[in-house]
């Protein structure tokens, strides 16, 4: 899985496949999305193909751990394989989605 | 409409587990059985005989290691023409039943490890380690396809200690999102074999 | 190979490239129809586009027969004739003798192989096939093929050029009716023997014409062998012709010729040169010598032949060299042999040569009578050349005669 901050760090864009093996990148991710001053931070899904269980249950650490630092995370335009698993473990009522 | 299959049943290949690559290589027709290189063939698949099937053995470190589903599933679409949505569906359900298979069927990982994403971290590192120890050197899971009448099925057999379904699917975090996701993309599912099989079915 | 790198332009066979190693044409032999429909496809996708099919062990060698292929997959197990057979029988033909024939088999047990092996397998390949080790074994033997190929067109080739070359160096050379016309308008009798040491060579010598009373010899022998040694034969033949209004001049003409070698050739590059120039008239020569061996004189029927001796830097080392000029009676009834070292120097069959003593001895040793020919044959002889064994250098001998009538 490749990403991308934007100048601020409070929006950044995930690429490729978010997969068990993605831990890495992902933690620094959360990281620096935590560090931005932005009470709403926003991951940008719209190049991301493919997401396991794993990758859902590492953006629902994320998402705990932002509510921690009362930050809102917003998951912006998931497509594709990665919508329908949003839609089937029902993230939408878990996570701020945005079309 | 299905394509047709010549009558003879069986045309095996070898995968030497060096990249996803060489498992395309290995899985492109007319192949219908795969097995990776360095696994000893005790109990190997059933051919229906009518050339409409592809099997793979891979050991429980490839799996966790290559993107295996999504090389099956390419090879599958090489065979079936599957539509676009149908083909995400197959791959997300295969890659994770595979990992069940590796998590369950084989290691055996901490409770609630992966609640945290330093948990994820310890979970990978233990994971890594134990798959490189010789325990596990022919531990395999077996991923089975058969197609025709409009329906595949996928069965995913590994021959480690099994699970069961029922106990995983109480849990909200962790392993138990693996399973519900299987069942929310498949047509059905089925287990057998106490946990040791799992049968994805699709209709096509 | 060394000769050639010292030329520097001449092409070296580079390795095989893929598009070339494409352009083959692969039997698949087996009698499992899947099967060859699987190999096929996996070398298909790397971009094989040739390929013959046999279903069993005598399809597969009538294939052979009639196409040639540049690569053999041949299945173990065949109905009609077992894969051990089909490959016997292809090795038993010279012309298919390097086909590379990769085996395919199930057992992978020592002893198998080495059976394998003994009836001509170039490589196995294990069953279930691997795709990335058929990829890279068929690939391998291929490349290998190919530069094979491609050196052996290459040996074909340079050594054809090499004869075309001989064959121009062997024009420069005075010809026989040159040496006849020369002969018979001066009163002389000439003969000559002129052999390199392997395809060309670096000696070289020649007649130049002066005027009605004299004419010019000279015998050059340049450093080294092959091509190298022969592209400055060339040189030098068409520097003579530059300097052709100082072939009255021995010593300004080596002057000058070792003043333009200097400068064009590499260094450790020379050549040794001789030149005499005889006047039949006054009965006299005139020499000049740029490291040659000492040419041998009989002078008078009676008297036993000397040496001339002349020295003087070889041609090429230092650009402003000076050449003395030596001269010597040349009456009727005088002898004159030049030679290069390659004569002295020859081993015989015992691995003794006879130096410039020896031949001396020999000379004086022929009778009177001989023809010019008659006497360099003799001196050759002596020398320890045969006609059937290569010489370890290029050899050179020229005999002029005033002791008897015209012709040789």
């Amino acid at each position: 899985m490749k990403f991308e901050f934007q100048p601020n760090d409070a929006r950044v864009t995930l690429s490729g496949e978010f997969t068990f093996t993605d831990h890495v990148a992902f933690r620094e991710v959360a990281d620096r999305l935590l560090q931005a001053d932005d009470r709403t931070i926003v991951v940008e899904l719209s190049q991301l193909r493919f997401i396991d269980s794993a990758g859902l249950g590492m953006l629902l650490i994320a998402r705990d751990e932002a509510g921690k630092a009362g930050r809102t995370l917003v998951l912006s335009q998931p497509q594709g394989q990665v919508k329908r698993m949003f839609a089937v473990t029902k993230f939408d009522e878990l996570f701020t989605i945005q079309a | 409409m299905l394509p047709v299959q010549d009558l003879q049943q069986h045309c095996a290949t070898r995968w030497d587990g060096a990249s996803e690559a060489t498992l395309t290589q290995s899985l492109a027709a007319p192949a219908t059985a795969c097995i990776e290189a360095g696994l000893l063939v005790d109990d190997g698949p059933d051919h229906a005989g009518n050339g409409s099937c592809l099997s793979l053995t891979v050991s429980v470190r490839s799996i966790y290691r290559e993107a295996i589903a999504g090389a099956f599933v390419r090879a599958i679409d090489d065979r079936l023409r599957l539509s676009r949505e149908l083909r995400d569906r197959i791959v997300t359900a295969l890659h994770e039943a595979l990992l069940n298979a590796v998590m369950h069927g084989h290691l055996k990982l901490e409770a609630g490890l992966r609640d945290t994403l330093g948990g994820f971290e310890t979970a990978h590192e233990t994971i890594v380690r134990q798959l490189a120890s010789q325990q596990y050197a022919q531990s395999r899971v077996v991923i089975a396809a058969q197609w025709g009448a409009g329906r595949l099925l996928i069965a995913v057999h590994d021959n480690g200690v099994g699970f069961d379904p029922d106990k995983n699917r109480s849990r909200q975090r962790g392993c138990g999102r693996g399973l519900a996701v299987v069942e929310a993309f498949c047509d059905s599912v089925t287990h057998l074999d106490g946990g040791r099989t799992i049968v994805l079915g699709f209709e096509l | 190979m060394n000769v050639l790198v010292d030329t520097g332009k001449v092409s070296e066979p580079v390795a095989a490239d893929r598009a070339s190693i494409l352009e083959c044409t692969l039997l698949i032999a087996d009698d499992d129809t899947l099967c060859r429909r699987l190999l096929a496809g996996i070398l298909q996708k790397q971009g094989f586009r040739k390929f013959l099919f046999a279903e069993g062990g005598y399809s597969a060698l009538q294939q052979i027969e009639q196409h040639q292929p540049d690569l053999v997959l041949l299945d173990m197990q065949m109905p009609d004739l077992s894969g051990l057979d089909v490959c016997k029988r292809i090795r038993a033909r010279a012309a298919l003798i390097d086909i590379p024939i990769l085996m395919q088999t199930a057992t992978v047990d020592r002893k198998q192989m080495g059976v394998m092996f003994a009836a001509g397998a170039s490589d196995f390949l294990s069953k279930p096939i691997n795709p990335s080790e058929l990829i890279a074994r068929v690939i391998t033997h291929l490349e290998r093929r190919c530069l094979l190929r491609e050196l052996r067109d290459y040996r074909e080739r340079t050594s054809a050029e090499l004869e075309a070359s001989r064959r121009m160096q062997l024009e420069l050379l005075p010809s026989a009716s040159l040496q006849d016309a020369t002969a018979s308008s001066t009163g002389l009798r000439i003969a000559s023997y002129f052999r390199p040491s392997s395809e060309i060579g670096g000696d070289i010598w020649g007649m130049l014409p002066i005027n009605d009373g004299s004419f010019g010899i000279f015998i050059a022998d340049f450093t080294g062998h092959g091509v190298t040694a022969a592209l400055n034969t060339f040189r030098l033949h068409a520097l003579i012709h530059e300097y052709r209004h100082l072939h009255g001049d021995p010593s300004a003409f080596l002057s000058a010729l070792n003043k333009r070698l200097a400068t064009l050739l590499r260094l450790g590059q020379f050549a040794t040169f001789l030149y005499v120039v005889i006047d039949h008239v006054a009965g006299r020569l005139r020499i000049a010598s740029a490291g040659a061996s000492p040419p041998m004189l009989m002078a008078g029927l009676q008297g036993s032949s000397q040496l001339v001796e002349a020295s003087g830097a070889p041609l090429g080392i230092a650009p402003d060299m000076q050449y003395e000029l030596h001269e010597k009676p040349f009456a009727p009834g005088s002898m004159l042999l030049l030679y290069s070292d390659g004569l002295p120097e020859n081993p015989d069959r015992d691995g003794n040569r006879i130096g410039e003593i020896g031949l001396l001895e020999a000379i004086d040793a022929c009778d009177a009578g001989l023809t010019p020919g008659q006497l360099v044959e003799r001196v050759c002889a002596a020398a320890g050349i045969q006609a059937n064994v290569a010489l370890p250098d290029d050899t050179t001998v020229i005999c002029v005669d005033r002791r008897g009538g015209p012709g040789r």
